[in-house]
């Protein structure tokens, strides 16, 4: 065996080393077969435990406020009209478009820097 | 959420009829698990090879490769499709191996340095008669980060770019750990030969 050739022959030819037995019915016992690890209950992602996290404290907020400020029912609907007139006026909703529009412009245009593509090959 | 998402992408049906790996992982966050038996049959082999040859001790290998398949039933969730499950499993598995190479120095000076290197070496590389054992024999004496190199090479193949995944190194160092290992495997082969037929 002189050179690398051979040396990659013998390697792919190499076969695999048989497993011990019972590894993969211990595997299975541990993942596919054990109901209480099943990945559905594996914890939810970032962002859906923000999202949570949020409203849920927004809800206590809103409780504790309508409790122990008996106006504060008046004074939320009464902020509610004046931003729904707010959003209503076309200035606010013409504002509102070309923001929007410049968003979607800016997600669609690329500016990061392209660069080469790295080629496998053999050394 | 995800169980959802999973039964929107996977048709149900009473037996798998899928047979790449993407769909297996969809039909196991579908709840189907037995999906993800047929991957622990695919891949174990090699993982267990993996772990074997990073190891170098049957029994971690063992606990190691155990380890990587519960992780990565654990995370199927973060699976993605984009890449290949195989490069995913065995990057798995390496870091499994990485932590506990990593637990072994720390405990160099005690009981633990005996079980670091139960390999032969290249002194007893004589006493290998069988070609694949000698093989073998001489890539457990490799260096540890030359020998991850050379048992991702025999496990993936030319696949420079999935090797330099799982090991994350740059493409460049995977090449050239790749050509020294092979230079080292040489040199001890033909060492190991020499010494046979003298």
């Amino acid at each position: 065996m002189n050179d690398y050739d051979d040396i990659d022959r013998a390697l792919f030819a190499l076969p695999l080393e048989a497993p011990p037995q019972g590894l993969r019915e211990s595997i299975l016992r541990s993942t596919a077969y054990a109901p209480q690890l099943a990945p559905a209950t594996t914890p939810a992602y970032l962002w859906e435990s923000i999202g949570v996290g949020v409203s849920l404290s927004l809800t206590v907020w809103l409780a504790i406020a309508l409790v122990t400020n008996p106006g504060f029912a008046a004074q939320a609907s009464s902020a509610l009209i004046v931003f729904g007139r707010f959003l209503a006026d076309p200035a606010t909703l013409a504002w509102l478009a070309v923001g929007a529009s410049a968003t979607v412009c800016l997600s669609i245009v690329n500016l990061r820097p392209v660069h080469a593509r790295v080629r496998s090959g053999r050394t | 959420m995800a169980g959802l998402r999973a039964l929107v992408t996977v048709r149900p049906g009473p037996e798998i009829t899928v047979d790449d790996d993407p769909s297996l992982v969809a039909a196991t966050l579908a709840g189907r698990h037995e999906a993800f038996g047929t991957l622990v049959e695919r891949y174990d082999r090699a993982v267990y090879n993996l772990c074997l040859r990073t190891l170098r001790d049957v029994e971690e290998a063992k606990d190691a490769t155990q380890e990587a398949f519960f992780k990565a039933f654990r995370s199927l969730r973060t699976y993605r499709p984009a890449a290949k499950f195989s490069t995913w499993i065995f990057s798995i598995a390496y870091h499994a191996c990485c932590d506990r190479l990593a637990r072994r120095k720390r405990y160099s000076d005690g009981e633990m340095a005996d079980r670091a290197d139960p390999s032969p070496g290249p002194a007893l590389l004589t006493e290998q008669q069988d070609e694949a054992s000698t093989l073998r024999a001489a890539i457990d004496g490799l260096p540890e980060k030359y020998r991850a190199v050379i048992t991702m090479y025999h496990l993936q193949g030319h696949q420079y770019e999935e090797i330099a995944r799982v090991l994350e190194l740059p493409m460049g160092t995977v090449k050239t750990h790749l050509f020294r290992a092979k230079e080292l495997l040489r040199r001890q082969l033909a060492h190991a030969a020499g010494e046979v037929t003298d």
